[in-house]
């Protein structure tokens, strides 16, 4: 069995003949360059370690690098991915603002990395329309073309290159049409646009679908035929619940991303699936996920609540795949011992194995501080519990 | 209606234009500025937070009803420095080293503040040194720490050390949350107390300082 032929099985919710693996297809199921850098040492492939500026990232915000394909080839890793090229009209790397290197992202934010921290995120200055106050704004702003040319530039190549045994993700330039209200906005003005102000959030939210739409067209066109996943990324839970309440994801949230997961799967075949990567807490909307045409569930924190592994297989198990659980990274991976390691990933794979519709990787990212002795201790216990 | 139950109404309701006009008219009938924080403005925010904790409302809701409220806060922040009452506790907060995320924190702040709390807020990628002097510089009640990453957290146990070796750690109580913070890491570590969610951090910080 092919890796392609594997990872399709499980997603069409049967069993082949070992759980597949993900390690960096997608930029949240991948490894941070402090914790590879390390494990590549534990592993004794110096020659693989690159300088820091060498080094090549899927993800800069977030740090995540581009595996080796020495790596996955000996990972077995049967999910190989891609993200879209850098739009034409890129300034390049990280900039400087006083201390803070600077990103700024697909549609004009600003990501800060002060000295010492290991990721880029936003604080104030970040926001480009936290001072927008009305929908009739909106249009002036210099909106991206999220489906420039640029993005499209050598992607076929690279979805090539990755190789046709193995099942291939493709992600967004930006992350989901809610996630950006936030990103966009700032956080407090957004929340407060959603309670004080909700025909603004969704005006808003409508300019950041039709883009997100034109991209995806524009992609699927070009290597549709050659992709199996699409990853679309939109954090809609916290720790305990949802940001928002159901009622209003239902209301404001969802019919926006019915109409980008549904304008999706038209240029989709039938053998491709959409992933939804979301924290937190969305036990309350994953009814409401599945009947927009969410396939599969990424990155299943169970630490989070009502999300435990064995009820969300039970309850949902049978129309979503899951593409996470792995092993819970806000503890075990980061803090405890192999053994611990060792025993999570027996018990998540218990809980979400059976029957397919199920992809290890971990739960979100590999974090700098994770110890090399308990990546290895997760992957010599996937080894172990693989085999159907 | 009276005013004061009326503007306690018109926080719970997330009425911000309301909340201010009502809190003039509190003013002008002669209300003191203490007897419409006591009276309306804090007992509006403690039934946020419990209709928070509830699952009623979610943060969209908490953040408009604080946003009320904070308005009218500054509207009478100055009768209320003049009045010298005292607040129910002096907190300083922050996010700790390395970690940009401040919402979560934020909230916390104004649901302190809400709830009576003199609150400085030093913002995000606090150093323990920075902790260490907003303490110093004034008479602390309260030390409030957040993080939401793995990585950051650990950073915690750091400040808690700092106050330590600066003299101050028994003169305050240290309260802890962030998305990985659970109360087993609050305990490993030494904090007083962990809260998961802004309405309840309220609480901790009134339980914390009945111990003081």
């Amino acid at each position: 069995m092919t890796s392609k032929e594997r990872v399709l099985t499980a997603l069409e919710h049967r069993e082949p003949d070992r759980i597949p693996y993900d390690l960096g297809a997608t930029v949240d199921t991948g490894i941070h360059y402090v914790s590879y850098k390390n494990l590549l040492h534990y592993m004794g492939k110096e020659h693989l370690i690159k300088e820091k500026e060498e080094i090549q990232f899927i993800d800069l915000v977030q740090g995540m690098v581009r595996v080796d394909k020495e790596i996955v080839d000996e990972f077995r890793v049967d999910a190989r991915g891609t993200v879209p090229s850098h739009s034409s009209t890129w300034k390049g790397l990280v900039k400087k603002e006083g201390d803070d290197e600077v990103i700024i992202d697909g549609l004009g934010a600003k990501w800060f990395r002060p000295p010492g921290c290991y990721y880029f995120d936003q604080k104030e200055g970040s926001y480009p329309l936290a001072g927008m106050t009305s929908v009739e704004e909106i249009e002036d702003y210099d909106w991206p073309n999220l489906a420039d040319p640029g993005r499209l530039k050598g992607l076929k190549e690279k979805i090539e290159e990755l190789g046709e045994d193995y099942a291939i993700a493709i992600g967004g330039p930006v992350g989901g049409i809610f996630a950006l209200g936030f990103r966009m906005r700032g956080y407090t003005n957004f929340y407060l646009d959603l309670a004080r102000n909700p025909s603004f959030a969704c005006s808003l939210m409508d300019k950041f679908t039709e883009l997100e739409i034109q991209y995806w067209d524009a992609v699927l066109s070009e290597v549709g035929e050659l992709v199996n996943i699409i990853v679309y990324e939109d954090d809609l839970g916290q720790q305990d619940r949802t940001l928002i309440s159901p009622e209003m994801y239902r209301k404001l949230v969802k019919p926006r991303h019915k109409r980008i997961f549904s304008s999706i799967k038209q240029k989709i075949s039938d053998s491709s699936y959409i992933l939804l990567h979301s924290d937190g807490s969305i036990y309350d909307i994953i009814p409401d996920l599945i009947e927009i045409g969410v396939d599969i569930l990424n990155p299943v924190q169970v630490s989070a609540a009502k999300m435990d592994s064995k009820r969300l297989k039970k309850e949902f198990g049978d129309v979503l795949a899951f593409w996470g659980g792995g092993v819970d990274t806000q503890g075990v991976l980061s803090f405890g011992t192999p053994d611990q390691v060792r025993d999570e990933v027996k018990r998540r794979i218990e809980d979400l194995a059976p029957g397919g519709g199920y992809v290890f990787t971990t739960i979100h990212n590999i974090q700098p501080e994770v110890p090399p002795a308990n990546i290895m201790a997760m992957w010599e216990a996937l080894q172990k519990y693989q085999e159907y | 209606m009276e005013v004061l139950e009326d503007l306690k109404l018109r926080v719970i309701g997330m009425e911000v234009e309301k909340t201010m006009k009502l809190t003039q008219r509190a003013l002008d009938t002669g209300y003191s500025a203490e007897k419409i924080l006591t009276n309306a403005l804090i007992p509006a925010m403690a039934v946020v937070g419990e209709q928070y904790e509830r699952g009623e409302k979610y943060v969209p809701e908490m953040l408009l009803s604080a946003h009320a409220m904070k308005g009218a806060i500054e509207l009478l922040r100055p009768l209320l420095a003049e009045s010298g009452m005292k607040p129910k506790g002096r907190v300083v907060i922050g996010t700790v080293e390395g970690d940009l995320h401040d919402i979560g924190q934020n909230l916390v702040s104004m649901m302190l503040e809400g709830a009576g709390f003199n609150v400085s807020n030093l913002g995000t990628d606090t150093s323990a040194g920075r902790f260490v002097q907003a303490i110093k510089e004034n008479e602390i009640d309260l030390v409030g720490m957040s993080s939401m990453l793995t990585t950051t957290m650990v950073q915690m146990p750091e400040v808690i050390r700092a106050l330590d070796a600066n003299g101050l750690r028994d003169k305050l109580k240290v309260m802890v949350g962030g998305a990985p913070v659970t109360q087993e890491y609050a305990d490993e570590i030494g904090a007083d107390g962990y809260a998961p969610n802004a309405a309840s951090a309220v609480k901790l910080a009134e339980r914390l300082m009945v111990k003081t």
